[in-house]
């Protein structure tokens, strides 16, 4: 199969973390599809679903960075994607995450993988700052977002949607 | 998997580069790129244009960025829309490189290399009916227009062209 290269490989307690793979399409574009991307602006057609999925590659080949998949250290299955997007040179880089299945729901395995990504955001790609972007009523990503440290932007809003907040995320913010 | 490089008479096509999406961004902000689904945003340009590279490591294709004289003067690739049976040979140049037969010439050297690539028989373009300059030039590559074939949007004119010439 043909494949990014060169990605990181990061490993927690109960996840692997590694660069997106086609045949994670299945699962992600069922994700996109879904009402849980209700929060990010979803759901999406399958073209759209198709677009997005290939951008998670084309993000990497273009920036050098990009988002991981998390897959379930023992069975392997796919559980979401976390890592760091750009849309814009001249914007910041925002620190993104998304549970696939709501099944993987309600044992912190989000914020296990995303301190992950922080790690590796704030590590060895040599960020200094990132925002983070949550919906009002996504009560799951903003205790993600305080628990990686986050700090409220005042009077910010996400790009995509008034109801909102942007937290700041910085190197040196606690845990 | 990323692009090969290809040279041909007066031009240099090569995997996609962060650097090429200003000019690409300001070629789909213009009235331009009517043609390819636009005027659009920044923002709209680089998803589509991260999807569209994106092709290279799920597929082995994708588009090639076309330089002449070291110069951005556009794009030439194999896109493959979701859902549509075939993989699509597409291009653009940017108004200023317009005229010199640049996207002529850098469309049959990725024909060539498809048909070397991958062994395939046939490609096609797929047109917007008010795109009379890409028909044209669909044309004078030597594609036949098939009516038969359905496009992505309605009204699509659909061009067929016959690899199996280029060895």
């Amino acid at each position: 199969m043909i494949a990014l290269t060169g990605l990181p490989v990061l490993t927690t307690a109960r996840l692997v973390l590694r660069g997106p793979q086609a045949a994670d399409w299945p699962v992600f574009r069922a994700f996109r599809m879904s009402d849980r991307t209700a929060y990010t602006g979803g759901p999406r057609s399958a073209q759209q679903a198709a677009e997005q999925f290939a951008a998670l590659f084309g993000h990497w080949v273009l920036r050098g960075f990009g988002r991981l998949i998390a897959e379930d250290r023992v069975t392997g299955q796919p559980l979401g994607h976390f890592g760091p997007l750009q849309w814009d040179e001249a914007g910041e880089v925002e620190l993104t995450w998304s549970l696939w299945r709501s099944e993987a729901e309600g044992q912190g395995l989000a914020t296990e993988a995303a301190l992950a990504m922080k790690a590796w955001v704030f590590g060895p790609l040599g960020l200094s700052s990132a925002i983070v972007q949550v919906h009002r009523d996504n009560a799951a990503s903003h205790g993600i977002a305080r628990r990686l440290g986050g700090e409220v932007i005042p009077g910010r809003v996400p790009g995509w949607t008034e109801a909102g907040t942007v937290y700041r995320l910085t190197a040196e913010g606690r845990a | 998997m990323i692009a090969p490089v290809l040279h041909t008479e007066r031009l240099t096509l090569r995997m996609p580069r962060i650097e090429d999406f200003e000019p690409r961004a300001a070629f789909y902000a213009s009235d331009r790129a009517v043609w390819e689904g636009g005027p659009i945003s920044r923002v709209e340009a680089w998803r589509i244009w991260a999807s569209e590279v994106g092709l290279w490591p799920l597929r082995g294709y994708g588009p090639f960025t076309v330089e002449a004289d070291g110069a951005y003067v556009g794009e030439v690739g194999i896109y493959q829309a979701e859902d549509y049976p075939e993989a699509e040979l597409g291009w653009f140049v940017l108004p200023e490189a317009e005229g010199k037969g640049y996207a002529l010439e850098a469309a049959r050297a990725v024909m060539v290399w498809a048909r070397q690539s991958f062994g395939w028989d046939e490609i096609v373009n797929i047109i917007d009916p008010g795109n009379a300059r890409s028909i044209a030039l669909g044309l004078r590559l030597g594609g036949r227009i098939d009516a038969s074939r359905p496009g992505i949007d309605s009204g699509d004119v659909v061009i067929v062209h016959d690899l199996r010439g280029f060895a």
